[in-house]
């Protein structure tokens, strides 16, 4: 079986969380991706070898001198480690790293000195080198990741929206740039680190799993993409191997850090099955009561555009946007938004958005399942009037 | 006190992207139709500098601009409010997004005069190229403690920064030594001032120092001076060392960009927009009706 030359992809994944309880649900569907980039990357070394004869084969060559391998490295208190160790398994992940930490969450500059130091250590030095790193996107462990490839050497890739292999298994890496105006593919080697949303991103039985390798599949042959697609995802509960770096040196010390209570009377965007958002539309901050009103009426929470919180009207916790939340409801009612990409890029693409807006010609309209063409100030208080007689019939 | 803010400047969001001549939208980030202006981060961030300045809290703020460096109206749109000094650092083709780039030349800028500043200060995210990992990114290679989206920032009682941030779950004052670095959010206690119109006028005359990093610092004449004489001998703080060791690893690998394009107006797609009509009362009615109805697959 012929040998393939070393390939510039990556061989080790990584899931790095940083705080397993911050969120459970966003670090299964990390390790799940992980596992579905080893399975694709196990499945694009396949080649084709072609004889000269129009015969085409294909083989499954060895990568020379490694294994491909998907990883997590968690952080977490020993109180979490059972349900982390859990979600690890049911990934199917081939190895488990728990760095311990105290109960009490740590600062990101903290977990960048224990991981910095996990990944340079002598268990897991080896996979460095050519490691496609992934966190969960959302801004602190995009800073976290930031910081940690700074230490550690690794490219930082962004927040990429797909991850795929080209023909010689080097890592393409799709983002958005220019707020959200253009997609762009970078490629790079060695140890890189990205940030997914992975909880938005398609499960391993309904993704395609993209590969640019062009493979042929030989009638029946059911080998290739076909395979590794069905391969990923397969939970293999026993087969984790499970590490525990306790040697790892304590991190720097914490900033002096003093909570102050939000003082929050309203429902929060995160886990809002349907949210109302202003945006610079409204004018003002006079209506901002009044969608806290709807908001409540119709079980959800509100939002803004970065225009919106920009002016003072409601608070950068509710900004949804590239720059903001990525928020994921059923419904979501822009009021007085014109639909810039940047705003559009903190919806989820199956969220249903119903839109209000005195500018019919107003981008929002175009990416809108329903809408209304109307000024804010005439058509708010008759939404809540009806709403209250809903309410009462 | 020293602060300095580094600023990337962004293709105006009012204006459709320039489309290269070649028609390959990767040579975009090279683009001299490229029309730029300050995000509303590098905005906050700026507005903070000039605030602790007002308040007696720095004696000098330096200003280096990255990308944008050579939009002679971003810089004076800068210059305008100004600050004392301004310098210009544009990334070479191929460099545009790099924070490794960054971190090698940008942190022998802003420790020209030997020492780091009290503060740096920088948008959330650092240009187009970037979506927040480069702020912590350099922080880490300049070994500053760093922190995260803060939205406003005051001199500590005894010494050092004290940060307002919104964290995932609190809203968080936190004590930092100096010097340190932060990453600045939107707010609205952190909005641009207007400038006023005679730094307008003046700051059309000003012609900018523009660094090349392999030829070191390259400043043109200015007539009249773009840089004010510091006030204050500059601070020798140096970056508190951490409990691990210096960072040893080897260089970031190079970032090639293999493909560019206009995102589709939407991932999700045109779609046909029901419209709802009527007058207000019937619109509302169907709204709500809509609203309430089970969430249907369009």
């Amino acid at each position: 079986m012929p040998l393939m030359p070393d390939t510039p992809g990556p061989l080790s994944f990584l899931a790095l969380i940083p705080d397993y309880d911050a969120d459970p649900a966003a670090a299964r569907a990390l390790m799940g991706h992980v596992r579905q980039q080893a399975d694709a990357r196990r499945t694009d070394t396949r080649g084709i070898d072609s004889h000269g004869d129009d015969t085409q084969r294909i083989y499954v060559p060895e990568v020379k001198g490694s294994n491909i391998s998907a990883h997590v490295v968690f952080a977490c208190p020993p109180s979490a480690r059972a349900a982390a160790l859990a979600d690890a398994q049911a990934a199917g992940l081939d190895h488990a790293w728990f760095i311990p930490t105290p109960s009490v969450p740590l600062q990101t500059q903290q977990y960048v000195d224990l991981f910095a130091s996990a990944l340079q250590s002598d268990a897991l030095a080896g996979l460095l080198s050519s490691a496609l790193m992934l966190v969960d996107a959302q801004a602190d462990n995009e800073a976290f990741a930031g910081a940690l490839a700074a230490r550690v050497g690794a490219t930082p890739l962004g927040r990429c929206t797909e991850l795929e292999f080209d023909a010689q298994g080097a890592l393409r890496a799709t983002r958005s740039a220019y707020g959200n105006r253009l997609s762009v593919t970078v490629s790079s080697s060695g140890a890189m680190i990205a940030a997914l949303r992975a909880k938005s991103l398609p499960t391993a039985k309904s993704a395609a799993i993209t590969a640019v390798a062009a493979v042929a599949m030989e009638a029946g042959a059911g080998a290739g993409a076909g395979a590794g697609a069905g391969a990923a995802g397969a939970a293999r509960p026993d087969s984790t191997t499970v590490h525990t770096l306790d040697d790892v040196p304590p991190p720097r010390a914490a900033l002096s850090c003093t909570s102050l209570p939000r003082n929050e009377l309203h429902a929060g965007l995160d886990g809002a099955r349907i949210v109302i958002s202003g945006g610079r539309g409204m004018g003002n901050d006079q209506a901002f009561p009044m969608l806290y009103d709807i908001a409540a009426r119709l079980g959800g929470a509100v939002g803004a555009s970065l225009p919106a919180v920009d002016a003072g009207w409601a608070p950068v916790t509710r900004q949804v946007g590239i720059s903001g939340k990525y928020v994921s409801p059923d419904t979501y009612l822009a009021i007085g938004i014109s639909g810039t990409p940047q705003h559009l890029a903190g919806i989820d693409p199956h969220t249903r958005i119903v839109a209000v807006n005195k500018d019919p010609e107003a981008n929002i309209f175009n990416v809108a399942q329903a809408g209304v063409v109307a000024d804010w100030q005439a058509l708010l208080p008759a939404l809540l009037r009806a709403l209250e007689q809903s309410r009462n019939s | 006190m020293h602060i300095a803010v580094l600023l990337a400047g962004v293709a105006d969001p009012r204006k459709p992207l320039p489309r290269p001549a070649s028609g390959d939208w990767r040579e975009l980030p090279c683009s001299d139709a490229i029309s730029y202006k300050l995000s509303p981060f590098d905005e906050a961030a700026l507005e903070i500098a000039l605030k602790l300045r007002d308040q007696g809290a720095a004696a000098r703020v330096t200003v280096v601009v990255t990308d944008g460096a050579l939009d002679n109206a971003l810089l004076r749109s800068v210059a305008a409010l100004k600050p004392d000094r301004l310098l210009g650092l544009s990334p070479p083709a191929g460099q545009r997004g790099s924070a490794a780039w960054l971190a090698r030349h940008a942190g022998d800028l802003l420790r020209a005069d030997g020492a780091w500043p009290d503060l740096v200060l920088i948008g959330r995210e650092h240009g187009d190229l970037d979506d927040g990992m480069t702020p912590a990114y350099l922080a880490e290679s300049w070994r500053l403690p760093f922190v995260n989206l803060a939205l406003q920032v005051q001199a500590g009682i005894s010494g050092g920064w004290a940060l307002l941030r919104s964290g995932a779950r609190q809203d968080e004052s936190l004590q930092v030594p100096a010097p340190a670095m932060a990453s600045i959010s939107n707010d609205k206690s952190n909005r641009l001032r207007h400038p006023l119109m005679k730094n307008v006028a003046m700051a059309k005359q000003f012609k900018f120092e523009q660094v090349t990093p392999d030829a070191g610092l390259a400043a043109t004449p200015a007539t009249p001076a773009t840089s004010a004489t510091p006030a204050t001998p500059a601070t020798s703080a140096t970056p508190a060392t951490f409990a691990s060791p210096a960072p040893s690893a080897a260089p970031a690998r190079p970032v090639t960009l293999v493909q560019a394009a206009p995102c589709s107006s939407s991932a999700r797609g045109a779609q046909a927009c029901h419209m709802f009509t009527g007058s207000v009362e019937e619109q509302a009615a169907a709204l709500v009706a809509y609203l309430r109805a089970p969430t249907i697959d369009h």
